[in-house]
């Protein structure tokens, strides 16, 4: 896993108070969503765990001793989710983190396809997603939620339909020029 | 004049002539005189023309050298800056540089503005000028800084520069800071921030002060509140290095 250079406000103890005033939280609630997102990209981190990431030095800055409590790990998270960066898993446990943007991971599809000559062919998310032919392009090994999201986006301005399968993973593909 | 005998009317004509006459040749001494001293000057702005000419870039790239060439221009009472349609501004675009300077300051200032609330130390506003690496900043000096935020000042509720303890610092939004305030401020000065302790030790307040204070601080944005020390610490993002850049 790649190293993560960690921005400044990171290193500046207020950063781990939920700030009183409302204009000061909304900069430092910019700030950590903005972190999040970039360190679950550089991480390749799809779901964030939320108790391991609490462990992790994401939320905790050791060489300053301070960490976000409980409540303000979901707090910040919850500010990712409302700005459309992310999504909770029903439970709250975990959340998925949209590093990229669905309509983003569809036009790298999309391109994959056209390059290859996929066009007019079947496929299934499983291939797309895991099939040896992707290797090596970023979007192998999405992850699954996403994958579906991002081929629903191009379902959306026609670039392909959606084909039900036995499952999730099943589902089919057919992409249109 | 002896007493008890008036003046006769030929000496007071006479005395009336030689006064004429006087004042007639200290006319042309003072015009002689202000005629060479406007050569001179004229000789000398040709001279500092030229000198500016061919220092241009030194004088555009250099800081210390821009800011002894200003120090000159001062002494004869040239001021490059003044009018942006001046034969100066045109023939070195100093004019243009303070101006173009000008516009990134209040760039930074702006853009920094929901971290510090406008309160920001010249020395940071100085290197966060220099993180940008535009032409116009990448050579900035905390005098040239100074001298865009002297123009800046025709603006309304502009930009002031004000000493906080030990530092320069830039305020840019225009609210009223009290003595207690920068007071206060100049607390932060080692450690970044204040603690009602430290008021309390330094400045010998009593309670209610100190709340008021520090109340302030954090409600126009100045302050940052930490609750993860035995007290609150109240951290002064703008007098602090490297806050520049959490933008």
């Amino acid at each position: 896993m790649s190293d993560f250079d960690f921005p400044p406000f990171y290193s500046f103890p207020p950063s781990f108070t939920r700030q009183p005033i409302e204009a000061t939280r909304a900069k430092q609630t910019e700030l950590w969503c903005n972190l999040i997102r970039d360190y679950c990209r550089v991480k390749r981190i799809f779901w964030l765990d939320v108790s391991k990431a609490k462990e992790s030095n994401l939320f905790a800055n050791p060489a300053i001793d301070r960490r976000l409590s409980d409540e303000d790990i979901q707090y910040f998270l919850s500010q990712l989710v409302a700005r459309g960066d992310a999504q909770w898993d029903p439970d709250r446990k975990r959340c998925l983190v949209f590093w990229r943007g669905p309509s983003e991971w569809g036009e790298m599809i999309y391109q994959w396809v056209e390059k290859t000559g996929r066009n007019g062919q079947l496929l299934t998310v499983h291939e797309i997603r895991k099939g040896s032919a992707t290797i090596g392009y970023e979007f192998h090994d999405l992850e699954l939620d996403t994958t579906i999201k991002s081929l629903q986006a191009l379902a959306v301005i026609g670039k392909c339909a959606l084909v039900k399968g036995d499952s999730d993973d099943g589902l089919g593909v057919k992409f249109v020029n | 004049m002896p007493p008890g005998r008036r003046p006769g009317r030929a000496s007071i004509r006479e005395d009336v002539r030689r006064r004429e006459e006087m004042a007639k040749r200290g006319a042309m001494i003072s015009a002689e005189t202000a005629q060479h001293m406007k050569m001179q000057l004229r000789t000398f702005s040709t001279k500092l023309e030229q000198f500016a000419i061919d220092h241009k870039d030194e004088i555009q790239r250099d800081p210390a050298f821009r800011a002894k060439f200003h120090s000159m221009c001062a002494s004869i009472g040239v001021d490059p800056l003044t009018s942006r349609k001046g034969k100066w501004s045109d023939l070195l675009g100093v004019g243009d540089y303070y101006y173009e300077l000008a516009v990134r300051i209040i760039e930074v200032c702006v853009a920094t503005r929901p971290t510090n609330g406008g309160i920001i130390s010249l020395r940071e506003l100085v290197s966060a000028l220099r993180i940008r690496r535009t032409t116009y900043t990448e050579n900035v000096s905390s005098d040239d800084v100074e001298r865009a935020l002297a123009k800046l000042n025709v603006l309304e509720g502009g930009f002031k520069v004000m000493m906080i303890g030990h530092r320069k610092v830039v305020q840019s939004v225009p609210v009223e800071l009290s003595v207690d305030h920068t007071n206060a401020l100049a607390i932060s000065e080692e450690t970044g921030y204040i603690s009602a302790s430290a008021l309390r030790e330094k400045l010998k307040w009593e309670k209610e002060r100190i709340m008021t204070t520090l109340r302030f601080l954090l409600e126009h944005e100045i302050a940052w509140l930490d609750l993860q020390t035995s007290e609150p610490t109240y951290w002064i993002l703008g007098l602090m290095s490297g806050s520049s850049t959490f933008t």
